[in-house]
């Protein structure tokens, strides 16, 4: 049986193009099963593997910029901080596909991982998942719902790209056609501001994007090569990229 | 050898020892975590094949194609079909099972019965005159809510104009077209000039401008940092409420250049610049973008005849990538904003936001799927969102509902006694529309009126928000007014 060729799944995130309609994280809760957000929950506490952070550059009146990052989790390639802190080995950077996978029924919720990721790109969920009565009804059959005491995270919907194997399989074919797996915040994105794929094929736009002179990383000088790219021809936004979080919040 | 004391003791205390140098610890560790995760209550996709099916969103009039994933005879998914859709549509299959779903009739806040209801509104019919208020004309129901205008005695039929043809209104006064067959061609314009409109955030269209954007190039004049403003390849500040000042001021600078001919306003070039705030420079310089950008057009959030004049004077009336109008329209229509303040009665198809109402309209029948506004008069539970079906008024194609609404509730044309009429196509092109400028009309003080800024805001709080949405709200993305946009 064929298998297929190691791939580096990654995105590139064009904050040029990026409205800050919220239509990737909403696409994103309802894909993945996130239960409303509790009545006492806060952007520390509540659940949002797909974050859009709104930061300025500090000015007032005319001279005022702004700019909108979606923040999720970067699949740390090189020494990913959550996969070695880990002591349940409930974290792990799948060579096949270069996605960092989150295991639930392996997390015992200590949240070191959350600790030692520079990004606060995991959420640790407090609460048991509720919804309105009825509204269970709603949920992906293709995603388990996520249980409390457990660390989350964004998998670049891994369910999508079970399916897509399936569907590959089924059809006798060792490749997914990439048009078939494309996670729900990329495929949320009226403005195509998410480009996502395979960094290892040469040919994709992910990888071609990722290249531009333009693209950076978020704390690239922390060594742990993240796989999520973003873009922008402003200076000020692309000089975010090295800042601390209460750098930025600070202004 | 007869084991001692001693000897049980070192072994008992070599097992504990060694135990933990097996895998038993964390299997029992592991076991237990998946078992304290997995309790009963911890509730389960529904279980079945998956399908998907194409509809249409009703959230709006944008009536965004969608691909539905239905599990079990339930939605439990969505996706755009021609492009991706907004953030409320994301979670709007949700919607159906929130708690503050209307299944009841309610009058004045208290639950009541379809049949009082009913009666209250045939007395009120008999004793007139009674209004018939359409949020979103040009589809079947519309069809049936004119038909019962016309048979009954002293009705009227009137309907809900968006933002953008409230914008159009000074438009169609010059151009002696009615609002209802004016429309922007985005498609093919170039340059946007937009003053103070929320283009990015759901104007015209949740996704519509952010399917055009960035090829098609948005400067920004405004007083106040907005979405738009912060993804505009250029912004401009400008006072607040200077946008008609700020149009005068082009105009001349159109004038003064040789860009464009036709009659100029009243006021000067240098006291309209300074009133919107604006440098005389950074004037010409736009003036001299929006001519040599062309197809452009300029936009304003509200009604401004100064803004219409600006139009006419650029060429964007009526070219291609202007303003421009179509046949297929619905027929014209009185707004509700003109209905008489003696009315006996209104009843509002779901499709009305919350906070519009007939103003001096004694008794109000308001058709909605979810509690929400002042819950005065009566309230009439409507089908939910792909629980009817949907007619896109551009086209006319209908897509029929997916999924069973509650016991309990009833359609408009339903309550009305009539009956849904098949879906009829809609030969819809562009024509000829040639406009030309006698006079500069008189600007009007440009206040804030309130009712542009209400429309802004109105598909938010009139959808009520999914539980999913939450999250988006939660996010701070929103100004503030819960996502509500003042102009």
């Amino acid at each position: 049986m064929k298998t297929q060729k190691p791939r580096r799944y990654g995105m590139v995130i064009d904050l040029d193009r990026c409205t800050g309609c919220g239509a990737c994280m909403t696409a994103c809760a309802a894909e993945n099963n996130v239960a409303p957000g509790h009545a006492k929950a806060t952007p520390r506490t509540g659940l949002t593997p797909m974050l859009v952070q709104r930061v300025s550059n500090g000015g007032a009146g005319a001279d005022r910029r702004e700019v909108f990052i979606p923040v999720t989790c970067m699949h740390c390639e090189h020494e990913t901080p959550c996969v070695t802190v880990c002591p349940q080995q409930a974290v792990e950077l799948d060579k096949a596909t270069g996605i960092v996978n989150q295991m639930p029924q392996r997390c015992l919720g200590c949240r070191y991982c959350m600790t030692a990721c520079a990004y606060h790109a995991r959420y640790f969920n407090w609460w048991d998942p509720e919804w309105p009565v009825g509204m269970e009804r709603t949920l992906n059959p293709g995603v388990a719902v996520r249980m409390r005491g457990v660390v989350e995270k964004c998998n670049f919907c891994h369910g999508r790209l079970h399916e897509a194997e399936d569907k590959a399989a089924a059809a006798g074919k060792a490749e997914i056609d990439p048009a078939d797996y494309r996670p729900a915040c990329v495929e949320a994105c009226a403005t195509q501001a998410i480009v996502f794929g395979d960094l290892n094929d040469p040919a994709s736009d992910v990888r071609k994007a990722s290249r531009h002179e333009d693209s950076f990383r978020l704390l690239a000088r922390l060594g742990t090569e993240p796989k999520v790219y973003y873009r922008s021809k402003q200076e000020w936004v692309r000089g975010l990229a090295e800042r601390g979080q209460q750098e930025v919040r600070r202004g | 050898m007869k084991p001692t004391r001693r000897d049980v003791l070192a072994l008992g205390g070599g097992a504990v020892a060694s135990v933990f140098f097996t895998p038993i610890p964390w299997k029992l560790l592991d076991d237990a975590s998946i078992w304290t995760q997995n309790w009963s209550w911890i509730p389960q996709p529904v279980k079945g094949p998956v399908e998907w099916k194409e509809s249409a969103c009703a959230l709006c009039p944008a009536s965004c194609g969608l691909r539905v994933k239905m599990a079990g005879g339930y939605a439990v998914g969505l996706s755009g079909k021609d492009g991706a859709l907004c953030a409320l549509g994301y979670g709007a299959h949700q919607m159906n099972w929130h708690p503050q779903r209307l299944t009841v009739v309610r009058h004045n806040g208290q639950p009541s019965t379809w049949a009082a209801a009913e009666a209250a509104f045939q007395k009120a019919c008999a004793e007139g005159p009674v209004a018939i208020v359409d949020g979103r004309p040009g589809r079947g129901a519309s069809q049936v809510y004119r038909q019962f205008a016309e048979k009954t005695p002293g009705a009227l039929y009137a309907v809900i104009r968006t933002p953008e043809e409230e914008a159009l209104r000074p438009v169609a006064a010059i151009a002696g077209v009615p609002v209802e067959r004016l429309g922007y061609d985005l498609e093919n314009t170039k340059l946007v000039l937009s003053l103070s409109a929320p283009l990015l955030e759901g104007w015209g269209g949740p996704q519509r401008v952010q399917r055009l954007w960035p090829a098609m190039q948005i400067i920004q004049a405004e007083a106040e940092l907005s979405r738009t403003g912060t993804c505009a390849a250029r912004r401009v500040q400008i006072k607040p409420g200077s946008e008609a000042m700020l149009a005068m001021a082009l105009a001349h600078a159109l004038l003064d250049e040789k860009l464009a001919t036709g009659p100029r306003p009243a006021m000067s070039l240098a006291e309209a610049a300074a009133l919107a705030g604006v440098e005389l420079d950074e004037v010409k310089g736009l003036a001299r973008t929006l001519a040599a950008q062309r197809p452009s057009v300029v936009i304003s959030a509200r009604p401004e005849p100064a803004v219409a004049a600006l139009n006419v004077l650029l060429g964007a009336v009526g070219a291609e990538g202007g303003i421009v109008a179509r046949n297929g329209a619905p027929a014209p229509a009185k707004s509700m904003d003109e209905l008489p303040g003696t009315l006996r009665a209104a009843l509002l198809d779901s499709t009305v936001p919350w906070d519009r109402r007939p103003a001096g309209a004694q008794e109000v029948f308001r058709f909605a799927a979810w509690r929400g506004g002042d819950e005065q008069g009566w309230m009439l539970p409507a089908p939910g969102f792909l629980e009817e079906a949907t007619d896109n008024p551009a086209t006319g194609a209908r897509a029929e509902a997916l999924l069973k609404p509650p016991a309990g509730v009833k359609t408009t044309v339903a309550f009305l006694g009539g009956e849904l009429p098949a879906a009829q196509p809609v030969e819809s092109a562009i024509v000829p529309l040639t406009c030309k400028l006698a006079a500069w009309p008189s600007a009007a003080p440009n206040g804030q009126d309130g009712r542009t800024a209400a429309w802004t805001a109105a598909w938010t709080p009139a959808v009520l928000a999914p539980l999913a949405t939450k999250l988006h709200q939660e996010s701070k993305l929103m100004p503030a007014g819960g996502g509500r946009r003042q102009a």
